[in-house]
């Protein structure tokens, strides 16, 4: 056997005994979303925020405002024809109701997009 | 298409290209973090840290053709920021031993006696040689500066620490029992 094959059982046994979960791999597939797209940094402030239940932390921005604690919500002030929430397990599309708001129940790492009529998305950084 | 062929579609939005260097490289991305001896929650953060970090700089990369390298060099940079995170926590709440990870490779209930031997060889391997076999493992062509960095050794050592660790491996594996012809 040679040491590239030596090589090669080893990986084969590591990647049998701690495979790469899933969500991981989507995860991963998620992060390109934006590749080779055109789009502008939505940019953001914290902001003091006092959470109803949990931790919770809230984001200023000229398009209005964006919370994350147990679930992201927002409330935007420009026209949004949709909002996607991207994060380690997928992208959710999340409604806007006519006043602005939004939310979604999705946690941990998230980005959002904000989809304009006539004019390129607005992307945030990941937020945590 | 080969690696750097790959880089450079997906910085232009081929999203198939973008997928395609995920699926050669993310055993490489986790195993780096779980080296750390990260916990599967962490090491997920790890990946998807690294992966965030590729998308935001692809088109910037120096050598597309070293993307493994730099995969290494980063899910490195990134497992240590949350080992050091993780270490101002216990510092700052109360310091508690880390839980015992059902899901770390020594935890896990292996399928073949075959995988069994190979396992408990590399297991009694010094960390270094761990490292270094695992990296060359998942990343056979990633430079010898790359691997000097993520092991720690000098450049011009790692061909000798790599022939030295294969031959430490080969004769555990003959110790434990594997046929010679597979520990050589």
């Amino acid at each position: 056997m040679t040491d590239a094959e030596l090589l090669a059982d080893l990986a084969g046994m590591l990647d049998r005994l701690d495979p790469v979960p899933a969500r991981v791999h989507r995860a991963a597939i998620a992060a390109g979303a934006f590749l080779g797209m055109a789009w502008d940094w939505l940019d953001l402030i914290p902001a003091p925020a006092v959470a109803v239940r949990g931790d919770a932390r809230v984001w200023h921005s000229s398009v209005g405002v964006i919370e994350l604690s147990d679930g992201v919500s927002g409330l935007i002030t420009i026209p949004v024809k949709r909002v996607e929430i991207h994060s380690g397990n997928g992208v959710v599309e999340a409604p806007v109701d006519l006043g602005g708001g939004f939310s979604a129940d999705v946690s941990g790492r998230v980005r959002l997009v904000l989809h304009r009529d006539g004019d390129v998305p607005l992307v945030t950084e990941w937020l945590s | 298409m080969d690696t750097a062929e790959l880089v450079r579609a997906a910085a232009d939005g081929d999203q198939s290209a973008w997928r395609e260097l995920i699926d050669r490289h993310h055993r490489l991305v986790w195993h780096v973090a779980r080296s750390h001896r990260l916990s599967e929650a962490d090491a997920a953060d790890v990946c998807q840290s690294t992966w965030i970090a590729l998308a935001e700089r692809i088109a910037r990369l120096h050598s597309p053709a070293g993307l493994p390298g730099w995969l290494i060099t980063t899910a490195r940079r990134e497992s240590l920021r949350v080992i050091a995170d993780r270490a101002r926590v216990v510092v700052t709440e109360v310091a508690e031993a880390p839980a015992d990870d059902e899901t770390w490779p020594e935890n896990t209930t292996l399928r073949t006696e075959r995988d069994d031997l190979l396992w408990r060889a590399f297991a009694t391997l010094p960390e270094r040689c761990r490292t270094l076999l695992g990296l060359v493992a998942f990343a056979p062509g990633v430079s010898y500066a790359r691997l000097a960095s993520a092991i720690g050794v000098a450049p011009g050592s790692v061909g000798n620490t790599k022939g030295r660790c294969l031959d430490v491996l080969r004769r555990t594996l003959a110790l434990f029992g594997m046929p010679e012809e597979v520990a050589g």
